[in-house]
């Protein structure tokens, strides 16, 4: 990857990022926009997890994480510690990775 | 994930050391694509947003034009822009103070302000999590960058399931309230159907229609209410 390329990147993510802290205060006190606000980033985790998880470009994977995502989500519902969920996961896809070569 | 000033310096140190090990594995992977430690370490710190650095390295090494790198890469940032909403009224006014918190709009830290029941501690959670992932987001690529044929399958140290694990953690005190989990079911369900079919991005920013379509609904609602 280029340098220029990496900074084209980096600007672009910052524009982003920026965008949500230059609309007028006055639109963000609107119900609408607030329950846009409060809705969406739930929903996009949850997204995220699962594109993370069971995803690779266009196609569905099935890899080791995925039980390690579940032994986390399982934890997570259950009110585990952060770092015991974190830990639980990672732990659990690097054991069947070592089961399965 | 709420609580005092201490309770919330050890869950901005917990999540910043848990991003930190999935920086290795960016880092790992970004060497192997043929980037130097210092250009990884200068994407992590500059664009700052991991699931885009992944998606942008990944088109690279895949044979993709830089075009569609930045593409993929911005489209799955867009959700950032969501969650500067989120964020924007818990920071307050003050230019410098808004610049930094918009470089520091991401995830983790957007997942921690979120958790918080009052607005200070919103905003505490926000700058303490922002500096450490930071911090530690990026030393953590330097590291895997540098060490990297060891890493060289982040699956065997199980790292590749350490930022789904920590967002599921993110996520599960939110989806308590049922119109929430109700919200972000069916956006899960929007997002896996589009995955074969559309191009990475797409399916997380399609994401964000169920709860818009909701918050309309709710206004709506409320505006026939008022009547």
């Amino acid at each position: 990857m280029s340098w220029t390329t990496l900074f084209v990147l980096a600007a672009g993510c910052y524009a982003t990022k920026a965008v949500g802290y230059l609309l007028p205060a006055h639109l963000l006190e609107t119900p609408l926009v607030r329950g846009v606000a409060l809705l969406a980033p739930p929903s996009m985790l949850a997204a995220l997890i699962l594109v993370q998880t069971m995803t690779a470009g266009n196609s569905f994977v099935l890899e080791p994480r995925l039980a390690g995502v579940a032994v986390a989500v399982v934890l997570a519902w259950r009110q585990a510690p952060f770092l015991l969920v974190v830990v639980a996961a990672m732990a659990t896809t690097a054991a069947i990775t070592f089961l399965l070569r | 994930m709420t609580g005092s000033t201490a309770a919330l310096l050890r869950t901005a140190a917990v999540v910043g050391v848990s991003t930190g090990l999935y920086g290795t594995a960016f880092g790992a992977l970004a060497s192997a694509a043929g980037l130097s430690v210092l250009q990884a370490s200068v994407m992590s710190l500059l664009v700052f947003t991991g699931g885009s650095q992944f998606v942008a390295v990944g088109v690279l090494s895949g044979g993709g034009s830089p075009g569609t790198a930045l593409g993929a890469a911005w489209l799955l940032g867009a959700r950032n822009a969501f969650y500067g909403l989120r964020i924007a009224p818990v920071i307050g006014p003050g230019t410098a103070k808004r610049l930094l918190a918009a470089q520091w709009t991401v995830d983790e830290s957007t997942a921690v302000a979120s958790a918080q029941p009052t607005r200070a501690g919103a905003a505490m959670g926000f700058w303490f999590t922002g500096l450490a992932v930071c911090v530690l987001w990026t030393a953590g690529t330097a590291l895997g960058a540098g060490g990297a044929a060891a890493l060289a399958e982040p699956a065997r140290f199980g790292l590749d399931a350490a930022s789904p694990a920590a967002f599921a953690a993110f996520l599960a005190p939110q989806l308590r309230n049922a119109s929430v989990r109700g919200v972000c079911a069916v956006s899960a369900l929007v997002c896996l159907a589009l995955v074969p079919v559309t191009p990475a991005g797409v399916p997380l920013l399609a994401a964000a229609l169920p709860p818009a379509g909701y918050a309309v609904y709710l206004a709506v609602l409320r505006e026939g209410a008022g009547r």
